[in-house]
């Protein structure tokens, strides 16, 4: 007997007593096996016709019949046993008692109390758990900690005021609860100009705004590519009961050359902010913005700098800066000018300016989802960061952390092996940073599957049964968040081809060009969330049902 | 048409801090498994060995379907499936599977035996 399965299901309710909204647990229920398919799986089991099956449980029934309802408990040899029970309300005295029983007899149940083989069968089964995602609207507290824009993979904070134009790839919200769950299907409302200077709002779809978990990614670059826009105006997220989460408002797009952020030795810049540098380091600057190629001049302080590279939307440059305020200049042929302010800081010793991983900022202090296992991109920005040591980075139990590049402002490194618990890099005693990484699990779980013909869900245990004919097999996923899937997400064997997989409906299909059974595992962020298996029989036999884990 | 008795005893009910005449069926000798297959061989002209099979292949059908998410029909007896007990939770993060307190076999009795039931004769006796 192989071991069972059961998937337990969360879902929102209201609890009276306590009113509140809670996720309350269930096994998930598959379809009922008909008593038929039951005494003709009991016929093959044990080789006794199903006449006989028949016969025997009708013999069994009315056996228990007899005895149970004539106040006898009944065991059923391998079951379990039967008994009756009384519920009744209770009585002050004997005389009360014997004079209302009538009145108070409630009802009377059957109890089954299964044996204890079973009992043991059912100890040793596997649990696996999902949340429904049908929209828990309970204490979720969503959360944007960040909000950035991206432009070749470098992040740029989303500055109010400035404009944000179509050069922009993408537009990143680091937060918490992000996903679906708490927000909804199209939780981003934005405002997008076109080129005849109009504006249009879109409630955006999941094609141009994916959510997870800890991350919202707006595509900026499709929605610019499908509609024509010149760029984007505003955006409001809102989380599931529909309350504003963030809102941001940009300028509408110049004429000429704009300034949209900057980022300094890898750390974006909020407008106005003092950077800490020291005296006498080189500092690398990074403009993002428009017709770049048109600037003739750049005036950091007042001092001209040359730029070390440029394209139309991004500019570098190198520059040793003075204490104080220095805004930075953008002058072209035409006497267009932008600016953009900010001042440096002289500062002694350490400095952690930013971390981000995988190109999202960690928050100092804050909290950072990580899928438990994985590794991520480090990239820590400062000054005097080549003073710090291996053991100046205190990472979760189990985590580690290897430095690919140094130098006194940069430090590339891989988080391997991300757990939960606090990120700290502390130097002579000193907290210079603090994280707190929280695992998140994968939000993708896939609990069965469909045959071709509607119907009720079979688990994965159930194989899927290919045609005898040309090993042809289809049907429809079931589970959470499966839109998320793609074809890339399920390793086929080699044995399977055309292999094809629609995210919209679920529905996937390929052929099996052996026979057997073959097994194609769906992963997830690097988590096998489910395994769908094929049977094919030889050609010329019956199909049979697989019966795999 | 059975009958059974159900019994008054007087006994402690704490949560109100005072004695109460509770109602308790008065229940006989248990029907062990392999009387009630010699009775149902008796009384049907089966083979005990058929039964004997057919309650262990019934019991592996339930295994296996039970024991996987399925509901298993039994024709006048019921319907068999797991229950479970879980502790709530207020958010997503708390989801896991040490929630999950306890697992059981429930039973839901056919319309045959909920009618059966419901025709009882009950005797109440006080002692």
């Amino acid at each position: 007997m192989k071991k069972g399965q059961i998937n337990v299901g969360y879902k929102a309710k209201r609890v009276a007593y306590d009113n509140t909204t809670r996720l309350v647990g269930s096994a998930d229920r598959y379809s009922t096996i008909p008593y038929s398919a039951i005494v003709a799986y009991a016929s093959k089991a044990a080789a006794v016709p199903e006449s006989s099956i028949e016969m025997a449980m009708e013999a069994l029934y009315d056996a228990v019949n007899y005895f149970v309802l004539n106040g006898h408990s009944v065991q059923i040899p391998n079951l379990g046993t039967f008994s009756l029970g009384v519920h009744a309300k209770s009585a002050a005295s004997e005389v009360e008692f014997s004079a209302n029983f009538a009145k108070n007899l409630k009802r009377i149940i059957l109890r089954f109390l299964p044996d204890t083989e079973l009992k043991a069968m059912l100890s040793s089964t596997a649990t696996s758990t999902h949340v429904d995602s049908t929209g828990f609207k309970g204490n979720g507290v969503v959360a944007v900690t960040s909000a950035y824009s991206a432009v070749n993979a470098l992040l740029y904070p989303l500055n109010a005021g400035r404009a944000y134009g179509a050069q922009f790839t993408n537009i990143r919200l680091a937060g918490t609860r992000l996903s679906k769950t708490y927000l909804g299907v199209a939780p981003v409302t934005a405002v997008f100009e076109k080129e005849d200077g109009s504006t249009q709002q879109i409630q955006l779809s999941e094609d141009y705004a994916s959510l997870d978990y800890g991350q919202i990614n707006i595509k900026l670059k499709k929605i610019f590519n499908d509609r024509g826009f010149k760029g984007i105006r505003s955006f409001v997220v809102r989380d599931i009961n529909n309350a504003i989460i963030l809102q941001r408002e940009f300028a509408a797009i110049p004429a000429g050359i704009g300034i949209a952020a900057i980022a300094v030795n890898s750390r974006p810049t909020a407008e106005g902010e003092t950077v800490a540098y020291k005296a006498g380091q080189v500092v690398e600057v990074r403009v993002a913005g428009y017709s770049l190629l048109d600037v003739t001049t750049i005036k950091v302080g007042g001092i001209e700098v040359e730029a070390t590279s440029a394209s139309a939307t991004e500019l570098r440059f190198e520059v040793s800066p003075n204490s104080g305020n220095a805004p930075i200049v953008l002058s072209d042929e035409q006497g267009n000018e932008v600016s953009y302010n900010l001042s440096f800081g002289d500062t002694a010793g350490i400095v952690i300016s930013s971390i981000t991983s995988n190109g999202m900022p960690l928050v100092n202090g804050g909290t950072t989802n990580v899928i438990a296992g994985q590794s991520y991109n480090i990239q820590i920005a400062g000054n005097g960061l080549d003073a710090l040591v291996a053991e100046d980075f205190i990472l979760p139990a189990g985590s580690s952390l290897n430095i690919t590049s140094r130098s006194a402002t940069l430090i590339a490194a891989t988080i391997v092996n991300a757990q939960s618990g606090d990120l700290k890099v502390v130097h002579d005693d000193a907290q210079l940073f603090a994280a707190a990484l929280v695992a998140s699990a994968s939000q993708v779980s896939v609990t069965g599957w469909k045959g071709s013909a509607a119907g009720a869900a079979q688990s994965l245990s159930t194989a899927i049964t290919a045609s005898t004919d040309n090993g042809a097999f289809s049907g429809i996923l079931v589970g959470q968040n499966i839109e998320d899937l793609a074809v890339g997400n399920f390793n086929t064997p080699a044995t399977v081809t055309g292999f094809s997989y629609d995210p919209a409906t679920g529905e996937f299909s390929g052929v099996y060009t052996s026979t057997g059974t073959a097994t194609i595992n769906i992963v997830d962020n690097n988590t096998t969330v489910g395994s769908l298996k094929v049977v094919r029989a030889q050609s010329g036999g019956g199909a049979a049902d697989g019966d795999g884990d | 048409m059975g009958q059974i008795k159900v019994r008054g005893k007087m006994q402690r009910v704490a949560v109100i801090d005072d004695n109460r005449v509770l109602a308790r069926n008065v229940r006989y000798s248990t029907v062990k498994g392999n009387e009630l297959i010699s009775y149902a061989s008796q009384s049907a002209h089966i083979a005990e060995s058929n039964l004997r099979a057919a309650t262990l292949a019934i019991r592996e059908a339930i295994s296996y379907f039970v024991l996987n998410g399925h509901h298993v029909d039994l024709g006048k007896f019921g319907i068999f499936g797991i229950r479970t007990k879980t502790k709530s939770a207020l958010d997503v993060e708390q989801v896991d599977s040490k929630m999950l307190r306890r697992m059981s076999i429930g039973f839901t009795p056919s319309k045959e035996l909920k009618e059966a039931i419901s025709t009882l004769k009950i005797e109440a006796v006080v002692e």
